[in-house]
């Protein structure tokens, strides 16, 4: 029997979450908002010609495990990252460290978790937890979307460590090897906002970025057109669910990210990010006002004037909001 | 600077989780809320995807039924799957996958190709060939 005195947070989003708390463990207090900004999680791509779901694959972040690999070595922290081919063999190993008392980041599929709902079920497998103790069958486990700490047998955790599907896990485990006692924040901020402000309006690519948002925007005039009401209704569904209901932390990690420049604005003393960062909480509120539109327009409760061309001209509007202040941003010294 | 603050901006309202959200104040303050206003079941989006999908299922049964489609077609929807997802499954191309949604394709298969689907769905491969 072994139980770390590992203190469980939630947070708006998984692998944010996980990384603070990790870090938390070894008494450095990073706060959520800063570990996402820092590893410059804020991102947009729009793959009409890549089905997940059987609708097109839109996504408000970078890719899984970015944040954290990006995050801890701006911080300095040195990590240690394995995957597996040999499922039993994965889990000793995963014994040894525990005992060792290393808390273990494990990435997951979510569609066989025993404590997630049935009707929350979906073929994704890159949620992360955290394990920080186990007795003889049962390990103890810390998920970040949950409100209280809960408990997950051998049979089960071998289960989804090893699902399979899109980007399966293979077992991928983490942990880390060696923290600083005090890390000097300011590089690691500018250097994420830096990478953030490239990956938003540097990218020659019309599909990912604000060029991204402008694409989908135009797209979604043509929808019910091109595909008709029923397909129309279930794309703009799915764009929702990615951006509110995956742990997003709401309106599609806009709100953490102005809540990051809020932050950062107080660790670097310049008073413009602030002004920023209010900027950045109008924008949020913008996509949420979309959101919400978009759910009743969803549910066919819309009024007329809330059809898609009214929709596409706020995510229109969030793409020009978004980009005078990543233009802003690149400035940054 | 132009108020964008509808009254209704409270978080949208999932069915299970209380998930951290995070919201923008009037002050120009940012929180994060664990608990959540209570807002009426139709705003949720969650519902809505769930009944989506039975739909779909019960469409593909159906056109099994019907002899529009293989068993492997209503199977994949049953456990929400997509082509990409199943093809990974049973370690298949996701074009071969697609073929195997033909009945007369599905007929001719190997046992061992069976037994692949089978496993993937975990089922019997008796289930597979007959589905309710």
């Amino acid at each position: 029997m072994i139980k770390l005195e590992y203190e469980h947070r939630q947070a708006g989003h998984c692998e944010n979450g996980v990384t603070s708390n990790l870090l938390n463990y070894y008494h450095l207090k990073v706060s959520e908002p800063l570990i996402f900004g820092i590893g410059a999680g804020l991102f947009f791509s729009y793959l009409p010609f890549l089905k997940m779901q059987h609708a097109p694959v839109t996504s408000f972040r970078v890719w899984p495990g970015m944040i954290f690999n990006r995050s801890t070595r701006m911080l300095g922290v040195k990590t240690s990252i394995q995957t597996f081919s040999d499922p039993k063999e994965s889990m000793n190993i995963l014994d040894r460290i525990l005992d060792q008392g290393t808390p273990v980041g494990l990435q997951v599929g979510t569609f066989h978790l025993p404590f997630f709902p049935p009707e929350y079920r979906m073929h994704y497998n890159m949620h992360n937890m955290v394990v920080y103790g186990r007795d003889n069958d049962t390990y103890l486990i810390s998920d970040t979307v949950l409100e209280k700490p809960v408990e997950i047998s051998y049979k089960d955790l071998m289960r989804v460590r090893f699902a399979k599907g899109p980007f399966a896990p293979k077992g991928r485990m983490y942990y880390l090897t060696s923290v600083p006692e005090e890390v000097n924040l300011k590089p690691a901020i500018i250097k994420g906002i830096e990478k953030t402000a490239y990956n938003m309006t540097g990218i020659p690519f019309p599909l990912v970025g604000v060029k991204g948002i402008r694409f989908m925007s135009r797209q979604m005039r043509k929808w019910q057109k091109k595909y008709g009401d029923e397909k129309a209704s279930y794309y703009l569904g799915q764009v929702l669910r990615m951006e509110e209901e995956i742990g997003t932390g709401g309106a599609g990690f806009r709100y953490i990210y102005g809540a990051f420049l809020n932050e950062a604005a107080d660790v670097l003393n310049q008073d413009w990010l602030k002004e920023i960062s209010i900027e950045m909480g109008v924008t949020a509120n913008r996509w949420r006002e979309f959101s919400y539109l978009g759910s009743r327009n969803c549910k066919k409760r819309g009024k007329p004037e809330e059809s898609y061309d009214f929709l596409a001209g706020i995510v229109y509007d969030c793409a020009a909001k978004e980009e005078a202040i990543f233009k802003k941003l690149r400035k940054i010294k | 600077m132009e108020e964008t603050h509808p009254k209704e901006m409270k978080p949208l309202k999932f069915k299970w989780f209380n998930v951290g959200q995070y919201t923008f104040e009037k002050d120009g303050r940012f929180t994060n809320h664990i608990g959540f206003d209570y807002i009426p079941e139709e705003e949720a989006l969650t519902d809505d995807a769930q009944k989506i999908i039975d739909e779909r299922i019960e469409e593909a049964r159906q056109k099994v039924l019907t002899g529009k489609m293989s068993p492997v077609y209503y199977y994949m929807e049953k456990t929400w799957m997509d082509p990409i997802t199943l093809s990974k499954f049973v370690g298949l191309s996701m074009f071969t996958v697609k073929r195997h949604f033909k009945p007369a394709k599905f007929a001719k298969l190997k046992p061992e190709i069976f037994q692949k689907y089978a496993n993937a769905f975990e089922i019997s491969v008796e289930e597979l060939k007959n589905p309710k």
